[in-house]
């Protein structure tokens, strides 16, 4: 079986359970809000460049199995809406257009979700970190 | 005259930008802001390094019954 097979299967069981946790009755109590970024008076971004910068190096420094843990941890914090969406093009890496058609949107909202979702997760990421969005 | 823009502005069509969908004239005001903004460069390769994070710790995150029963699976289809 090639293994490229086996990883594609992975992902779509992976990815095919985390949207489906929408139908559970209980949601997290605390949400990914508090991840986005934050901006002054004049709109400047609060943070600094380097702890604006630290979520990129989140694999790199954080340990393989927690990074994994926290990353589903993550995407369950997620408001259904943009877990969906984010996972459909940013997981499966579907084009937008495709997204939009299966989530029955125009590709503006799937646009616009999926960037609410990778502001989140990035602040999310960044508080792994341990900085403040 | 180019339509002033700052760091919340940027953010706000960051994906519309990388996706290429913006107007020409947004989309040279959003450039001359972001590449000259020492935290909006930051945040945005923090921003774009998020999906790609993301994917590569959910595919390697698949609970451990799942995964066991998905390589048997796989092994049935040799």
């Amino acid at each position: 079986m090639p293994s490229r097979f086996s990883t594609w299967l992975f992902r779509i069981a992976t990815n095919a359970a985390l949207m489906h946790r929408r139908a559970r009755a209980r949601r997290p109590a605390e949400s990914l809000e508090a991840c986005l970024p934050r901006f002054d008076g004049d709109g400047r971004h609060a943070a600094e460049p380097a702890d604006l910068l630290a979520a990129s190096r989140a694999d790199e420094l954080l340990d393989r199995k927690l990074l994994a843990e926290k990353a589903r941890a993550g995407l369950e914090r997620l408001p259904d809406i943009y877990r969906d969406a984010f996972v459909l093009r940013d997981l499966e890496e579907l084009p937008t257009a495709e997204v939009a058609d299966l989530l029955g949107i125009d590709a503006a909202a799937v646009r616009q979700r999926v960037h609410r979702a990778r502001l989140m997760l990035r602040g999310y990421l960044g508080e792994l970190m341990g900085v403040k969005p | 005259m180019k339509p002033r823009v700052a760091c919340v502005d940027g953010v706000e069509l960051l994906m519309d930008y990388l996706e290429g969908t913006l107007a020409p004239e947004e989309r040279e005001a959003i450039e001359s802001h972001l590449f000259g903004c020492p935290r909006c460069t930051a945040f945005i390769e923090s921003y774009r390094q998020t999906p790609r994070i993301l994917r590569a710790a959910t595919a390697a995150s698949l609970p451990e019954d799942l995964a066991e029963s998905l390589r048997r699976f796989l092994a049935s289809r040799r």
